[in-house]
C-alpha cells in the first residue's frame, strides 16, 4: 500500500547530480530543494516506526528461540498463555512474533499455528507497524497458507492463552484463543501429516538484528504450557526441551520445566 | 539556522532564514500534489466502490471533474459470491441495510487504520487501487465456542458488515525452525479485512486466494 508519507519518500531518494557545495549552481539548487529535505524529514517523523530502530537489518532469515517436542511422543494439542510484547525491529522490513504450534514430523509437512506478531511497517504490504494476534496454518510446503488477523493482544492481568487442538468431532485442528475457535485447518492433520505431532512454541524474528518477545529485565512469559492428550485431558509436557536459540543475543530458559518457560534477548 | 532562541534580553531572536524556510515548507506541504490522481471521485482502475457523496462534492468543488456516475458501495451478487472462501458465508446486504450500517469511507478508514494507516490521513486516497467495500451478512462457521454438545456458539453470524478486499497484499509465513528453509518470507494473497458494520469495529482480516 502507498500512503501519504510512503509517496514522499519515495521522493527522497532523489539527489542532485553534482554536491550542492561543489559551485554557487550547486548551492542555488541546494536551496531549491531545502524545502523538499525539509518536507521529507516531516515525512520520516510520521512515519510510524518500531519501539527502537537500532541496527540496519543486515542478516534476514528466521530466527528462533523455544521450545519444542521432537523426537517426543504422540500428543494432539498445545497450548500456552504468552505475554505480549512488542520487541524491538531493526528496521519496518522486519518482524517479531511469538506463539504456539502443532505441525507434523516429517519434513514437507504443513503447521497450524496461533500467537501474536508484531510487525515492521514495510515486512509486508499492509503490516504497517501493527501488533495483532494472528493464525496461521498450511497442509503442506508448497500448499496454500491461510492467515487471519485479530485484534491486539490483551495484556496486564489477563493475558491471551492460545491453542492448537485436534478436534475428533470434525479431524481438523482448531486454532483457539482464550477458548473461543478462532480457525481451523481444511484437512486430517492425522490423515495427512506424519505422526506423532510435533509441539513448537516460540518467538520468532525475521532479521538476526531485530529481537525476539523479552528483555533481560522483562521476559517473556510461556506459562501453562502443556499438551493434549487423545482423550482430551490437559497434561504437563515432558518431552518439550530448549532448542538452542539461532542467534547469540536470543535466550530461553525454563522458570518452571515443562510448563512454564521465558524468552529474551540480551543484550537488546 | 538561528532558530527561536532568547538572546539575554527577553527578546527573542529570530532568523528570518528560518521564518522563510518555515513559510516555505507549509506552503510546499500544503500544494503538494497528494495523491490527487487516486483520489476519491475519480477515476481509478480496479475502483469500484465509491466515496460517500459528500466527499464527491468536495472533490468536485476544488477541481471540476467530469461528472461521474454515482457508485453505490456494493457489488454484483457473482461477486459478493466469489467472496466466499472456506466456512465463511457472505450474502449481499439489501440496498435498506445502508441506513443502519457506517459509511464505506468510515469502514475503509477504520481497516486501514488497523493495519497502521496514521491517524487522520485519508483512507479514500491512501487505499490500494482495486481495493473494493462490499456491504454483506456474514457468516463465519469456525468462530465461536464450541458447547457441550460439539456445536460452535457462532461469535458472527448473520452480521452486517463490510468486507473491504485488498488485492495482492503480501503475507508474511511464519513457520517452524525446522521447515523455515522451505518458505520464502512472504506469499501473495487478496486479504479481506472485515468490519462490523454497525459498530464499526475491526473484527478480523484474512487472506484469501484470488479467484
Amino acid at each position: 500500500m502507498k500512503h501519504l508519507p510512503g509517496a514522499i519518500m519515495g521522493r527522497c531518494f532523489w539527489a542532485p547530480r553534482h554536491p550542492p557545495w561543489s559551485d554557487g549552481v550547486g548551492r542555488a539548487q541546494f536551496r531549491r530543494v531545502l524545502p523538499l529535505v525539509a518536507v521529507c524529514l516531516l515525512a520520516l517523523n510520521q512515519t510510524p516506526t518500531a519501539r527502537a530502530a537500532g541496527n540496519s537489518c543486515d542478516t534476514p532469515g528466521n530466527f528462533f528461540a523455544g521450545t519444542w517436542s521432537a523426537g517426543g511422543s504422540a500428543r494432539y494439542g498445545v497450548k500456552a498463555v504468552i505475554e505480549p510484547d512488542r520487541a524491538n525491529l531493526c528496521g519496518e522490513t522486519s518482524a517479531s512474533s511469538a506463539w504456539v504450534m502443532l505441525t507434523g514430523s516429517r519434513y514437507g509437512d504443513g503447521w497450524a499455528q496461533i500467537g501474536y506478531t508484531h510487525e515492521g511497517a514495510n515486512a509486508c504490504s499492509y503490516c504497517r507497524g501493527g501488533f495483532h494476534n494472528f493464525s496461521q496454518w498450511t497442509r503442506c510446503a508448497g500448499c496454500t497458507l491461510n492467515t487471519e488477523y485479530y485484534a491486539e493482544p490483551s495484556d496486564g492481568q489477563n493475558v491471551d492463552e492460545y491453542r492448537v487442538v485436534y478436534s475428533k468431532r470434525n479431524d481438523v485442528l482448531r486454532m483457539v484463543l482464550n477458548g473461543e475457535i478462532k480457525e481451523r485447518t481444511d484437512f486430517d492433520p492425522l490423515a495427512v501429516w506424519s505422526t506423532p505431532l510435533v509441539s513448537d512454541l516460540f518467538g520468532e524474528t525475521w532479521h538476526q538484528e531485530s529481537d525476539v518477545p523479552g528483555t533481560a529485565s522483562d521476559r517473556v512469559r510461556f506459562g501453562q504450557v502443556g499438551k493434549m492428550r487423545w482423550d482430551e485431558t490437559w497434561v504437563a509436557d515432558d518431552d518439550l526441551w530448549i532448542r538452542e536459540p539461532d542467534v547469540w543475543r536470543y535466550h530461553a530458559g525454563w522458570v518452571n520445566r515443562p510448563t512454564r518457560f521465558e524468552t529474551w534477548t540480551h543484550p537488546i | 539556522m538561528g532558530g527561536w532562541v532568547r538572546n539575554g534580553t527577553g527578546r527573542k531572536r529570530g532568523s528570518w532564514g528560518t521564518t522563510v524556510l518555515v513559510v516555505i515548507v507549509l506552503a510546499f506541504w500544503a500544494l503538494w500534489p497528494r495523491g490527487a490522481d487516486v483520489g476519491p471521485g475519480t477515476p481509478r482502475e480496479g475502483r469500484r466502490a465509491g466515496p460517500p457523496t459528500e466527499l464527491v462534492a468536495t472533490v468536485a468543488a476544488e477541481e471540476p471533474v467530469a461528472e461521474e456516475p454515482q457508485v453505490l458501495p456494493f457489488l454484483p451478487e457473482e461477486e459478493v459470491a466469489a467472496l466466499a472462501v472456506e466456512d465463511v458465508r457472505v450474502e449481499p446486504a439489501p440496498l435498506s441495510a445502508s441506513t443502519e450500517a457506517i459509511s464505506a469511507a468510515e469502514a475503509l478508514q477504520v481497516a486501514l487504520e488497523e493495519f497502521g494507516l496514521p491517524k487522520g490521513m485519508d483512507a479514500w486516497k491512501a487505499a490500494e487501487p482495486g481495493t473494493t467495500l462490499t456491504l454483506c451478512r456474514f457468516t463465519d462457521l469456525d468462530m465461536g465456542r464450541e458447547l457441550s454438545d460439539g456445536t460452535v456458539d457462532l461469535a458472527h453470524e448473520d452480521e452486517l458488515v463490510w468486507l473491504v478486499t485488498i488485492p495482492d497484499v503480501e503475507f508474511p509465513i511464519h513457520p517452524p525452525p525446522d521447515k523455515a528453509h522451505l518458505y520464502p518470507h512472504h506469499y501473495l494473497a487478496d486479504m479481506v479485512v472485515v468490519v462490523d458494520a454497525s459498530t464499526g469495529r475491526f473484527i478480523m482480516a484474512m487472506s484469501v486466494d484470488p479467484q
